[in-house]
């Protein structure tokens, strides 16, 4: 089978892996702030919800929190599709590491920006969505790539529940063209494409925010 | 009631972090317009003092009134309860701070940085808070810098601006915490203009933590003096930095003269 050939039949796989990081992306995204600042609220029984989710999601296998979505649910009576299964389960695990990445940014804003807001008479929202977001912003970018690229690769664990992710595809493929080194290979390759699309786009997202303020690199 | 005259009034103010006495019972009034001056040795609690003053700390004990109501406790059928932070805010609309480090918001350009309270907490239109930031920067110098951020300005220009966006909030007292002092030599100027200008053209109470004697002589309506947590001295600057009482205050004003 020609390169080019091997390529295009891989081409469907490419597909679904890159729904599954764009959909699990915006539920991670999603989750992080409300699980972020959850933990920062003033009411506990918020932070506690935001805390035991953090936990569970950041000390349990994501394999086997995909399996349970995948086995589990449907005998309680939820039935979700495999590619639903796969974007919940995505990002309700990388959100949890994404709530540490929001509420990290946040608590590492200096105590002199909360006060100048204080005494600017600002309420408490006021403080955190003027004041203390915006900078924060551009301190979770860089974490925030990194989560991205685990979260795109994990992408390839949905191969386990029946998804013809690339991965799968190219299971299919190998035994197809029992070309082992080629094909898994290109798979190597393909997924570190992926990454570094992501990291240049990341990059460019950051510059342009810390260019505005004319504040160079994160600091 | 007598108190009811005054800007503000401090009793028995006490602060304390762990076992440290920061604050050792401060009795201090301050009349409406007067320009205040607080001078004494690194560590003396005058920080705490103004931070207390901004709502930014909790006195340990004691009380303080602005124009006769208590800050930091509200009544509540005739009983003293803990302030609430609708009372905090409603108290805190009369107090301003300028921070000896600015504190500007650097993801904002100056004028946002002036607009943005108005805008946000007094509610006021966005046309209206803009010309009066023009107005208000054009004053300290700074018109031509309206869409600069913070990281392109001098240091100078920063204090001016904080001095601008506290102004822009219409305090009836501004809170000074020497905000020459992480300035550069010749930048100090600057800003001690703008200042004059304030203490000499507004009745609005200032109260200033400065280190600049010379300055704090010439605009100030009274001196005190603090040291470890308590007011040594106090009263006109004439008198407080020509022929001091008492030997501590005199031995401050020569250390800070040599330096
Ligand atoms: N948050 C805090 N926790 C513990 N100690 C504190 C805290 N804030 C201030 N202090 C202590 O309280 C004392 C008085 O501090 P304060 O900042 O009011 O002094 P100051 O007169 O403003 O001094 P300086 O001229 O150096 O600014 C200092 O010894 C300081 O270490
Ligand atoms: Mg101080």
């Amino acid at each position: 089978m020609s390169f080019f050939a091997l390529c295009w039949s891989l081409l469907d796989g490419l597909a679904v892996t890159l729904l599954l990081t764009a959909g699990g992306s915006l539920v991670a995204i999603g989750l992080a702030w409300i699980a972020g600042l959850g933990r920062l609220s003033t009411h506990r029984v918020v932070r506690a919800t935001a805390a035991v989710y953090v936990e569970v999601f950041r000390g349990t296998s994501a394999l086997v929190q995909l399996y349970w979505f995948f086995y589990a649910l449907p005998l309680l009576g939820v039935h979700l599709s495999p590619l639903v299964t796969g974007v919940v389960v995505l990002g309700l695990n990388i959100g949890a590491y994404g709530a540490e990445v929001v509420r990290g940014a946040i608590v590492s804003i200096g105590s002199d920006q909360r006060e100048a807001a204080v005494a600017l008479n600002m309420t408490r929202r006021q403080q955190l969505w003027l004041v203390i977001v915006p900078q924060a912003l551009l301190r979770m970018l860089p974490p925030a790539g990194n989560l991205l690229i685990e979260l795109m690769k994990a992408t390839a664990l949905v191969s386990l529940i029946t998804l013809s992710d690339l991965t799968f595809r190219g299971m299919i493929l190998r035994a197809e063209t029992l070309d082992t080194v080629q094909v898994f290979g290109l798979l190597l390759l393909i997924y570190f494409g992926i990454g570094q699309a992501l990291i240049v786009g990341v990059r460019a997202l950051e510059r342009r925010v810390a260019g505005r303020w004319h504040m160079g690199r994160a600091t | 009631m007598k108190s009811e005259q005054q800007m503000v009034s401090m009793r028995g103010l006490e602060k304390s972090y762990g076992g440290v006495h920061v604050l050792q019972g401060i009795d201090l009034d301050v009349a409406p317009g007067e320009k205040l001056s607080v001078i004494g040795p690194s560590g003396s609690g005058k920080s705490t003092l103004l931070r207390i003053l901004m709502t930014l700390e909790q006195p340990t004990k004691g009380f303080i009134e602005i124009e006769g109501e208590p800050l930091w406790d509200m009544r509540l059928n005739g009983r003293a309860i803990p302030a609430d932070s609708k009372h905090l805010r409603r108290m805190r609309s009369k107090v301003g701070m300028v921070f000896q480090h600015f504190n500007l918001f650097p993801h904002m350009t100056v004028l946002r940085n002036v607009t943005s309270a108005p805008i946000h907490v007094l509610r006021i239109s966005r046309d209206e808070a803009e010309a009066r930031a023009h107005e208000l920067l054009d004053k300290v110098g700074l018109g031509a810098k309206v869409d600069a951020y913070p990281s392109q300005l001098s240091g100078g220009q920063k204090q001016r601006v904080a001095i601008a966006r506290a102004l822009a909030m219409y305090p009836k007292i501004m809170l000074f915490d020497e905000v020459t002092s992480a300035l550069d030599p010749e930048l100090v100027g600057e800003v001690l203009g703008v200042l004059r200008e304030l203490a000499h053209r507004t009745d609005m109470t200032m109260i200033l933590v400065t280190h600049e004697i010379r300055f704090a002589r010439e605009i100030s309506d009274r001196v005190v003096f603090i040291d470890h947590g308590q007011i040594v001295e106090q009263g006109p600057p004439e008198r407080i930095f020509a022929e001091p009482t008492e030997t501590r205050t005199r031995e401050f004003l020569k250390s800070i003269l040599e330096a």
